[in-house]
């Protein structure tokens, strides 16, 4: 693994919301509280200085709580929301440079994303659904159907194809959301806590289809969760972030034998007593 | 009526004073507050906007050069030759039809577009219309909405969207929305006829300005509700703002966007009626004429027939629902649509082939059964029943004094006799206090250009006008919340009712309001009472249709909280159903007050007299300066009524949402 | 419906009006009195091509049309109703989708006819119709019975008539009832300047002015109201015209400047009906034009096709094409 391509290279992301935004990065006041920040300067920088590669094939998961900033983190990777500061390299391509037929060319066929609540469309069917990407790219229908077939029968979907978003389970309908992101045969794929809505059993079905995936595919994954034995279970590599940072980034075992502060000894004991 | 809310006056009070707003609204007091001390208790003679002499003078300028001017050669007469031709051809196709092709036709589209229960209704509306015996003209107005509506909606789309992509401009068009909507449609139906000349053209111009705001409305509101989760999606899929538009935005947007033909429909054929006056005949012309010989049953049997033809473009418009919509389209393959498309003319040609070898071309006279008669006897019976000697009460015509004498009167004097700047100072302290410093700020403007307007020819000045048309709107709207409120309420709460008045209140809002008049104004002597009940019995139903879908809205888990909790039927009402439904009834109240102002404004040519009679006035006596002068003045006082009750709802839910 | 309104450039008006008077039999000065119009083509031209007819709102003008559309239909033209507003019909006649309106009552439309057919000479004044208007105050005819002296403006003097007319709008005066506010109306001078108790309540149209005549018939209540002939509410309810004092050069003086001053105190003067043809048909087609101006009868004929409308329950058009078959002289006349 470790002579693989590098598929994603962050250097210093921020992203601050609020007013005269550029001026907090790299300033003293980007280190202030939270709360400090906002009553001095009407900002939130909710990702601050972050900086992280991922290998090709491998899986890089980012675990905080809500409200740090680990759902900002992974829509400036595609610029889904427009970073303050920093570089993003993606399969040697400068994403930050890119024009917006450019960035809308990598996310049609490099980058892919399943929500945390699917984003399914309502009037379009599962098959539909899946085909959406294609059609967007111009595909010919029947390139696309038949396409969209294969990746659903992937999932193990191939029986529901016709059936309506409202028909299927939420562990069916994250299947389609898994399903679409597949169907451009991306390099990348970006999961916002896809799971998080699903009951456990469900939760830990899906877990083992996205290894099962990530072994046949060889994806590059970025995962957000906030569930560590998710995370623990799924990454190469994991990132622990607090308000906007990374605490601390290793592998599962290293974390879990080294946790590097109290806050992530305290996720860990708690993983460790439950695993027990 | 005027409610203050007295919600946390202490913090609005400081967050107001912060507010950059406040700016306008202080400037308008000072600004009135020095006009009254500087120049007494009328407005002071220089400020006039003069606008009537302006406005006369254009009229006359137009009237002398079109036909001849360059706008009128290469712009208006094109214009118009193309619409009066687009409704002349769908005229003379839908008579080419013949009836029974027409039925087939209607049928099959139906079918096709809505299902068949559509289809069922869609043939009942053809056949009403028939045996209403109002086939021909019926069908010119078919043919006048079919062209109004499509351009209404060809055009309201595209600006709907495009103002749900631009806030600002969303901003800008609202006040030209409003007033559009507010403006009776007698105001711009004339201009209408300087400029397209008479007959099709200026009705379907005027149709389109009074109805398009509804689709440009809704699909905004459509296209704003579109979740940004599935913007998000489109986004990072690569979608260009046009595929996301076409494949996410539209499709999810399009429960509302089909509300906004309905309504757009629904407001179109309220103006069939004055599209006549313009020669463009049709259903409207027999309700004109109806309204002109006091025929009752006429009158009525005409308003059905364009409620018919209401019904039936809805019906053909409305799509399926979504239930019905998958099973369609599951049963879908291309090969198939083929042979129905194909079968389908098919059945049209030869029914169309047959009638006329058979020589039915119009539906059978000996078939119809107008209903004049028995609504005329009805009505003869009532009003020789109830006018006077109902014990207790009277009898309507008594009934009509004591309203005039004792709530009338006390509440237009109250209005009309104090001082300007004093109604002025106090609209704006309640706009302040309902909506805050920029609504405050809006109706104060409103008003002071009310008071700048001096066109005379009615009895009063247009400010003693506008105040009359005030009061009389504000007992219309308290006695139609009265009635609406607990209808609206046990309607909500009981889905078998709501069931019951549903088709009812569906009817009532098609029908054109002047229809109503005409019985109104036999049951109640001249003056300001039938028009009060006529825009009353207007409001109703959308008042009582919105509080009921308010309080069916509440959510079934606050409801099974509070029955968990053992709340009697009585609490569940008092603490959950009416306050989480507040905000809803309190918008459907500020749609209510908007249509019961139109309607106060058409009873001006039933003696209510005031800013309605002002804009009639003017445009028949050809003071076009006055007619314009009132409508603005018409204008402001809804955006006044307006601005306040958005206040409202938006305050009374500030309460629920904080304690959460 | 009929309208009269401000009569202030009625001096205009009446003088082309009375200059065409009489003119049925010949060639007719057009309104702007330059070029005499049409070559006479022989006794009876042939008629050919189509004509738009507006129709106004009420009986008088519907009975006009139909006679003329009967008439000419007998003679090879192909005629078009078109119903409509009577203000909104000048837009027709000065760009030709209509080509005569047959019954314009020229007082209501001083305006109109100072820009269109004075200034821009797009339609043509086309003579007199023959029918003569005429407003006025009335009572039911079961008030003057009861009280003959409210049938003239002295019996209303008294405080018993302001008593009698009272209701809740007007509050201790007598009430005047007006109909549509277009009407030209002296009322409010006339109650001023002759010092009557009452008040003038606006009804807002005809039509609501016609329901309270109803509806005072109905329970006998008194009602002292605006009204007009021809008009067919007039063969529904027995009216009674109230005297009022007669016209007199100050009035005439005082209508003319359009009572700015509200001086007005006598009756209503007499309203010539007139027609109004457009350049545009009489460029296209002179003959039927010339018809149309020929045209003229009596207020008894117009009576006797609205009569066979209303109370034999005749389609106008047959009710057009009765009167037609029995009074061939008369049309034959219009045909020279």
């Amino acid at each position: 693994m470790e002579t693989a391509r590098t598929a994603i290279e962050c250097n210093g992301i921020w992203k601050v919301f609020g007013p005269k935004s550029e001026r907090i990065v790299d300033s003293p006041d980007a280190d202030l509280p939270r709360s400090e920040l906002e009553t001095k300067t009407g900002c939130v920088a909710a990702v601050r200085d972050i900086s992280f590669r991922v290998p090709e094939g491998g899986v890089f998961v980012v675990m905080g709580l809500s409200g740090s900033g680990k759902s900002t983190l992974i829509r400036c990777l595609s610029r889904l929301i427009e970073p303050t500061a920093g570089t993003i390299t993606i399969d040697g391509q400068s994403v930050r440079a890119l024009k917006p037929a450019e960035l809308r060319e990598l996310r049609r066929t490099k980058v892919s994303m399943v929500f945390q609540h699917f984003g399914l469309l309502p009037h379009r069917n599962a098959l539909d659904n899946v085909a959406f990407g294609l059609e967007i790219q111009g595909r010919s229908k029947a390139q696309r159907l038949q396409r969209s077939r294969e990746v659903l029968e992937l999932v193990g979907l191939q029986d529901v194809a016709e059936s309506y978003p409202d028909e299927l389970s939420g562990g069916m309908q994250q299947r389609v959301g898994l399903a679409r992101a597949l169907a451009n045969d991306p390099m990348i794929l970006l999961f916002d806590e896809p799971f998080s809505a699903l009951d456990p059993l469900i939760r830990r079905e899906m877990q083992d289809e996205v290894l099962r995936l990530q072994r046949e595919l060889k994806k590059t994954v970025v995962f957000i969760t906030h569930d560590l034995n998710e995370a623990l279970k799924l990454g190469d590599q994991i990132a622990i972030m607090r308000d906007g940072r990374f605490v601390q980034v290793a592998s599962p075992d290293d974390l879990v034998a080294n946790p590097a502060d109290d806050y992530v000894r305290a996720f860990v004991q708690d993983v460790v007593r439950s695993n027990d | 009526m005027f409610v203050v809310p007295n919600v946390a006056i202490d913090d609005r009070l400081r967050a107001g004073l912060r507010s950059p707003k406040v700016i306008g609204f202080t400037v308008v007091l000072c600004c009135t507050l020095l006009l009254r001390v500087g120049f007494g208790a009328t407005q002071p003679s220089w400020w006039n906007f003069r606008v009537a002499p302006v406005v006369d003078g254009f009229d006359h300028w137009l009237s002398l050069h079109r036909g001849s001017h360059w706008a009128f050669r290469f712009g208006f007469g094109p214009m118009s030759s193309a619409l009066r031709n687009a409704v002349q051809w769908t005229l003379n196709a839908l008579r080419f039809l013949t009836w029974p092709g027409l039925l087939v036709t209607v049928a099959l589209t139906a079918l096709r577009v809505s299902g068949a229960r559509a289809a069922i209704m869609a043939c009942g509306c053809v056949f009403g219309i028939g045996m209403l015996g109002l086939w021909d003209p019926s069908l010119s107005t078919i043919a006048l909405m079919a062209v109004s509506v499509t351009i209404s909606v060809a055009v309201g789309i595209p600006v709907g969207i495009y103002s749900a992509h631009h806030p600002k401009f969303e901003a800008a068009i609202k006040v030209v929305l409003d007033a559009m909507q507010v403006m009776p449609a007698y105001c711009y139906l004339l201009p209408c006829v300087l400029l397209f000349s008479i007959g099709f053209a200026p009705s379907v111009i005027a149709t389109i300005l009074f109805a398009a705001p509804a689709s440009i409305r809704l699909t905004a509101h459509g296209i704003k509700g579109v979740p940004p989760a599935l913007m998000e999606v489109a986004e990072a899929q690569g979608a260009t703002k046009h595929q996301t538009l076409l494949h996410v935005e539209l499709p999810v947007a399009r429960p509302s966007l089909v509300l906004g033909v309905n309504q757009t429909i629904n407001l179109a054929l309220g103006i069939v009626v004055i599209a006549a006056l313009v020669g463009s005949g049709g259903a409207g012309q027999n309700v004109l004429d109806a309204l002109q010989h006091l025929e009752v049953g006429n009158a009525v049997n005409a308003g059905l027939a364009i409620v018919a033809v209401a019904f039936l473009f809805d019906r053909l418009s409305s799509g399926r629902t979504m239930k019905g919509a998958r099973a369609f389209r599951a049963t879908r393959t291309q090969g198939r649509s083929v042979l129905e498309a194909v079968s389908g003319v098919a059945v049209v040609v030869s029914t169309v082939a047959i009638a006329k070898l058979a020589g039915t071309t119009a539906f059978p006279a000996n078939w119809s059964h107008p209903i004049s008669g028995p609504i005329d006897e009805f009505f003869a019976w009532i009003s020789d029943n109830f006018r006077t000697g109902v014990p207790i009460i009277g009898g309507t015509k008594s009934f009509s004094d004591a309203i005039t004498l004792h709530v009338m009167n006390p509440v237009r004097d109250l209005l009309v006799q104090r001082a300007w700047w004093m109604i002025v100072v106090a609209v704006v302290v309640i706009a302040w206090l309902s909506a805050g410093s920029r609504a405050a700020a809006t109706c104060g403007l409103a008003l002071m250009v009310v008071a700048a307007l001096r066109a005379s020819g009615g009895d009063d000045t247009i400010w003693a006008d506008t105040m009359n048309t005030l009061s009389q709107v504000l007992i219309a709207v308290t006695i139609t919340a009265l009635i609406a409120f607990p209808i609206g309420i046990a309607a909500g709460r009981s889905p078998r009712l709501f069931a019951m008045l549903r088709p009812l209140l569906d009817t009532a809002q098609v029908i054109p309001a002047f229809v109503y008049l005409v019985p109104v104004l036999g049951l109640f002597s001249t003056g300001r009472v039938p028009g009060m009940i006529a825009s009353v019995v207007y409001g109703l139903p959308p008042g009582i249709q919105l509080t009921a879908l308010g309080i069916r809205g509440v959510p079934a888990a606050a409801i099974e909280a509070a029955e968990s909790l053992g709340c009697t039927r009585w609490q569940m009402l008092k603490s959950v159903q009416i306050p989480m439904a507040w905000r809803s009834i309190l918008l459907g109240l500020n749609q209510t007050i908007l249509l019961i102002f139109s309607v106060v404004v058409i009873a001006g040519l039933v003696g209510a007299g005031s800013l309605g009679l002002d804009v009639v006035y003017g445009l028949t006596k050809h003071e076009l300066g006055l007619g314009v002068e009132a409508g603005i003045a018409i204008v402001a006082l809804a955006i006044v009524l307006d601005r306040i009750t958005q206040g409202w709802a938006n305050t009374f839910t500030r309460r629920p949402a904080a304690s959460h | 419906m009929m309208r009269t309104r401000q009569l202030l450039t009625a001096t205009v008006v009446f003088g082309l009006a009375l200059s065409a008077c009489g003119s049925d039999k010949k060639a007719v000065t057009p309104a702007d009195g330059g070029k005499t119009t049409t070559t006479r083509s022989g006794s009876s031209a042939k008629l050919s091509g189509k004509v738009t007819l507006a129709v106004n709102p009420w009986d008088g003008s519907a009975a006009n049309a139909a006679v003329a559309k009967a008439v000419l239909e007998a003679n090879g033209v192909k005629v078009t109703i078109k119903e409509i507003d009577e203000n909104a019909v000048w837009a027709g006649l000065d760009d030709g989708s209509i080509g005569a309106n047959l019954e314009v009552w020229p007082s209501g439309h001083a305006k109109d006819i100072a820009t269109y057919v004075t200034e821009k000479k797009t339609v043509l004044n086309g003579g007199l119709i023959g029918p003569t208007g005429h407003i006025g105050w009335y009572i039911p005819k079961f008030v003057a019975d009861a009280h003959p002296e409210f049938a003239s403006w002295e019996g209303l003097k008294t405080p018993a008539a302001a008593a009698y007319f009272k209701t809740a709008e007007t509050g201790g005066q007598g009430q005047f009832l007006l109909g549509d506010p277009s009407y030209v109306s002296f009322d409010k001078a006339i109650i001023k300047n002759l010092n009557l108790p009452f008040k003038v309540v606006t009804g807002g149209s005809e039509a609501s002015l016609i329901t309270s005549i109803g509806a005072a018939f109905k329970d006998k209540t008194a009602l002292l109201f605006y009204f007009y002939e021809p008009q067919w509410a007039q063969s529904k309810y027995e009216l009674v015209s109230v005297k009022l004092p007669a016209v007199t050069s100050e009035c005439d003086a005082a209508r003319l400047a359009g009572d700015k001053d509200a001086k007005y105190n006598c009756d209503y003067p007499l309203d010539k009906l007139m027609k109004a043809i457009s350049a545009k048909l009489e460029a296209s087609n002179p003959g039927v034009a010339k018809f149309l101006r020929n045209m003229t009868w009596t207020a008894t004929d117009q009576n006797a096709v609205t009569t066979y409308k209303n109370q034999d329950g005749m389609t106008m058009d047959a009710a057009a094409k009765k009167w037609v078959a029995a009074n061939e002289a008369k049309w034959k006349a219009w045909l020279g």
